[in-house]
């Protein structure tokens, strides 16, 4: 049986269905793959400006809406200067 | 932690809720295990945050929402009360059986952050799609 305890307490990034991005550290989680995320930020790609980071705090996202998870290396995210970082952002799924 | 135990402790608390990109800003009445949730003095945003609409109460099926941002400070407040309950539990439960009496500890730790209340009441919002 997959689990995501292994990422308790770790930096992780998440990916949604509306293609919203979300770093945050994981606080908790339940059988419904809610996400329990403490400090997080979302992270707002364009092709104009830099990446932008909206910080959103304390964040329960519901597990219907969670496309990916993904442990996050802070060394190497830390070494990446956002601000040069130019993409298209993630489009929302569609049916 | 248990993302609905975090909601149990939010009771009473502002919160922010979203469905359709719309949000839901207010206080927590009452929640369940399917996340339907209940909120009082409600400032409702269309998609576009453009407009704006208050309501006295509302409520929002569980399986419409899509994020919900709640205050910092429950964080803390619920883990600390999780430490607390299993303690207790350690204590009580003796040469018997561990589950109820943490199930017993999982449902307090909603009601006692409720009671204590968390520093100034902080805020929920929950985003629906």
């Amino acid at each position: 049986m997959s689990s995501l305890q292994g990422y308790v307490d770790r930096r992780v990034i998440l990916i949604l269905q509306d293609g919203r991005v979300i770093v945050g550290v994981m606080a908790g989680f339940d059988q419904k793959s809610n996400v329990v995320l403490s400090d997080s930020k979302e992270r707002i790609y364009s092709m104009d400006v830099g990446v932008e980071e909206v910080p959103l705090g304390l964040y329960l996202v519901k597990g219907d809406m969670i496309v990916l998870i993904g442990e996050l290396d802070d060394a190497v995210d830390q070494a990446v200067d956002l601000e040069t970082i130019h993409a298209e952002p993630i489009p929302a799924i569609r049916y | 932690m248990l993302p609905l135990s975090l909601l149990n402790a939010a009771q009473n608390k502002p919160m922010w809720s979203s469905k359709n990109g719309e949000t839901f800003n207010g206080h927590l009445v009452n929640c369940d295990n399917f996340m339907n949730i209940t909120l009082r003095e409600v400032y409702q945003t269309n998609t576009d945050g453009d407009r704006f609409w208050k309501l006295k109460e509302c409520y929002i099926r569980g399986s419409t929402i899509k994020y919900l941002r709640v205050p910092d400070t429950l964080l803390d407040a619920v883990k600390e009360e999780q430490n607390r309950a299993r303690d207790a539990g350690r204590g009580a439960r003796g040469a018997y059986d561990g589950v109820h009496h943490r199930e017993d500890a999982g449902v307090a730790v909603g009601r006692c952050a409720v009671a204590e209340g968390v520093a100034e009441a902080p805020s929920v919002s929950i985003w629906i799609c």
